[in-house]
């Protein structure tokens, strides 16, 4: 339950942002503790604005916002906590980096508080940021796809045949039943190959650094991300603008 | 809502009113000066309205809003129809209005692009739904040393920005960005990291003049960039300074 005091602080992700007036802005933001936020943001499209340039999508910030009679509220004053400077100087990264906001946007509500979703989203930002292995890895966006969908409920069952039970032979990934099947029952869905199935475990299984880490041929990296893409699209029922 | 006004009163003001930022008092306000004007200067506005309707195009060259010709095709705009231009410079910008906001410094003897918007794709806005294909195909057929990409600096014009220059790094055009620093009459104190830090790495010697100062600033940026791309082995936008 959100508290209806007038003014409150928080720290938020700016998730994305329309014009609104001559020189206004609607910012929406992903607050740690309150849930997604529309708020109006008077007169940041001038150069001169007091917070204007701290106010772009993925920006990290504190924001005190005042809470608005409607369904917006107003943002009053703003402190950046990163820009996420080497994201923004790579299209690859920013992609990536729009991926993330985009889908983020689309699961998180108003006004419900999903402090999980914000720390999965800074964490991923966080790991975009860092020049290592694990920020160029090609299957970092359907890794973060399948953790959504797993704090969503809609974790895919990848260990055991999703209709007979059977743990051998899971060769086929099944969107309907939500998870991989054996030889004997998969008839629709897709064919998943073995390591491509190893990496989804990874994934889930509490071992995303090493997923992460782990080199990938195009291949199966191609094969991660349209699988991990068309499950969300399917159980989320929504098609992604930015994949 | 039911007006007190004769009918065609009531249907100017309804119509005024939907100007963006405009409410139906504001407009009732409009509409009664021009009842209140001479019909002569009420025509003439009438007439101007008219005409910017009917005579503004696109140049089919930059895009910039341009006037028909006699056959009622688009003729080239002020600046791609003046010759004393330099067609080896494009200044890339997303809307006609940038232009003139350009034009109005009178530093810039180049020539200019309109892209009609930034790539916004959590918006829907792709690659080619602004004019992108058209500035890749002028290249192609003109000699162009560098292009600025004068993009709004926000988050989709830098995204713009870094995309053209990637389909662009093969060819040997230099990609620029106009500089990012401190505006005229704010307060440190707001400024954002991002600009501060810009506008520290790219200082200049009080008393230096813009233009003394370009070749070195170019040569410092280029230094810079190749910096960044040994530090962070980003992918390619390292071809922007």
């Amino acid at each position: 339950m959100v508290s209806q005091v007038k003014r409150y602080s928080d720290e938020a992700i700016v998730l994305r942002s329309y014009k609104l007036a001559e020189a206004d802005r609607i910012v929406v933001l992903l607050t740690k503790n309150n849930g997604k936020v529309r708020a109006v943001a008077k007169g940041v499209r001038k150069m001169k604005s007091r917070f204007g340039s701290k106010l772009e999508p993925f920006n990290h910030l504190t924001a005190q916002i005042h809470r608005g009679r409607g369904d917006l509220d107003f943002i009053v004053e703003v402190e950046s906590i990163s820009q996420f400077p080497i994201i923004r100087s790579s299209l690859s990264r920013l992609d990536s980096a729009y991926c993330f906001l985009e889908i983020i946007d689309r699961v998180s509500l108003e006004a419900r508080p999903a402090p999980r979703l914000f720390e999965m989203l800074l964490g991923a930002l966080n790991v975009l940021e860092k020049s290592d292995v694990k920020s160029d890895s090609p299957i970092l966006v359907p890794a973060f796809y399948l953790k959504v969908l797993a704090k969503e409920g809609f974790a895919p069952v990848l260990d055991i045949c999703v209709v007979c039970g059977k743990n051998s032979q899971l060769t086929r990934f099944d969107f309907e039943e939500g998870g991989m099947c054996c030889l004997g029952c998969g008839r629709t869905g897709v064919k998943v190959s073995p390591k491509a199935h190893s990496l989804l475990q990874m994934v889930l299984e509490g071992e995303l650094n090493q997923a992460l880490s782990e080199p990938v041929s195009q291949k199966v990296s191609e094969e991660v991300a349209k699988l991990a893409t068309r499950y969300l699209e399917y159980r989320l029922e929504l098609k992604l603008r930015t994949n | 809502m039911p007006s007190h006004f004769p009918e065609p009163l009531s249907k100017a003001i309804e119509e005024f009113s939907k100007f963006p930022g405009i409410g139906p008092k504001q407009a009732q306000r409009m509409v009664f000066y021009l009842l209140g004007l001479k019909e002569q200067e009420a025509k003439l506005i009438m007439d101007s309205i008219s005409s910017a309707i009917t005579q503004i195009t696109y140049c089919p060259q930059c895009f910039n809003f341009s006037s028909k010709g006699e056959t009622n095709q688009p003729q080239l705009c002020s600046v791609c129809g003046d010759s004393s231009r330099d067609e080896k410079i494009i200044c890339v910008v997303e809307d006609p209005r940038d232009v003139s906001r350009f034009e109005r410094i009178a530093d810039y003897r180049g020539l200019y692009h309109v892209l009609g918007g930034a790539i916004n794709n959590i918006d829907g806005v792709g690659p080619d739904s602004i004019r992108i294909g058209e500035l890749l195909n002028r290249i192609e057929k003109s000699p162009v040393a560098e292009l600025i990409m004068a993009t709004n600096p926000n988050s989709a014009g830098d995204y713009t920005a870094l995309y053209i220059s990637n389909q662009l790094k093969d060819t040997g055009i230099q990609i620029t960005r106009p500089a990012r620093g401190l505006p005229m009459g704010g307060d440190l104190e707001y400024a954002d990291d991002l600009t501060l830090g810009q506008a520290m790495a790219h200082r200049q010697n009080i008393g230096q003049s813009t233009n003394q100062n370009t070749d070195q600033k170019n040569q410092e940026k280029t230094q810079t960039v190749k910096e960044n791309t040994s530090q962070n082995s980003t992918d390619n936008g390292e071809s922007i300074s």
